[in-house]
């Protein structure tokens, strides 16, 4: 589902299934062209969302039930905040540092473990909190 | 993603179109793994077409790339587009590839 709110913003809400990720490539190309976002930053936008949402349908959830992740879009003047938020089990991706070595030879390049590396080279601000049984994490990128 | 495969001389070409993401990494992977079983030690991966890649990509290249080094193969790519060069450069793959810019110059690097 995409609604359009006013105020600049976009939300979306999703199932745990990676098939739903092609809709939050739809919303950031609707997004981008509504607010004018270069194809670098659209590019940078579908990354980290999806290197999120990727790790929760992968690793959050013990049983095999549907679960809903919503992901929110809000452009400011000079930046784009994403919220994202799910009900899987508590993960702060702050404290992961996942021993990616990105100066390893091949022979001792581990494989995985890159997502929330290269999420964090992308974005300016992280901030994640656990409140009640979901985790909300919230991504500043600067435009 | 569309994936065509061509043979050229002593190696095989992949040209990669599209998008490679968490949805369809495994097509990929699965490709590669049936090159190399097949015999094939020589891979290019030709990514002027390539627009996208996230993690679930970088760890499908890192997989053939330390199978084929394993095996005495060799694998290259060239033609990165800007947005997948910068993600090279942040997961350090940059320093561990093959990487040149025209696929020329990129099949000097085989055995004939």
């Amino acid at each position: 589902m995409i609604r359009q709110k006013p105020n600049n913003k976009y939300s979306l809400t999703i199932k745990n299934q990676l098939s739903e990720i092609k809709k939050i490539v739809e919303v950031i190309d609707v997004l981008s062209a509504d607010w004018n976002i270069s194809a670098k930053m659209n590019n940078h936008l579908n990354l980290v969302v999806e290197e999120i949402v990727s790790n929760i349908i992968f690793y959050a959830y013990s049983d095999k039930n549907e679960h809903e992740i919503i992901i929110e879009f809000a452009k400011q003047k000079n930046s784009i905040t994403i919220q994202i938020t799910d009900n899987g089990k508590h993960f702060d991706l702050i404290k992961y540092h996942g021993n990616v070595n990105v100066n390893a030879k091949v022979e001792d390049r581990k494989i995985g473990g890159l997502g929330i590396h290269i999420l964090k080279k992308l974005v300016d601000e992280i901030e994640y909190k656990r409140m009640g049984n979901l985790n909300v994490i919230k991504l500043v990128k600067c435009i | 993603m569309e994936i065509v495969t061509k043979k050229d001389n002593s190696f095989t070409v992949f040209e990669i179109k599209g998008r490679l993401d968490t949805t369809n990494y495994l097509d990929l992977e699965k490709e590669f793994t049936r090159q190399i079983d097949n015999g094939d030690r020589q891979i290019l991966v030709d990514c002027d077409r390539l627009d996208y890649v996230s993690s679930s990509g970088l760890r499908v290249f890192l997989i053939a790339l330390k199978e084929l080094k394993k095996l005495g193969g060799k694998f290259v790519m060239c033609n990165l587009q800007n947005s997948i060069q910068e993600i090279f450069e942040i997961s350090g793959f940059i320093s561990i590839f093959d990487v040149y810019q025209t696929k020329d110059e990129a099949r000097k690097v085989f055995n004939n």
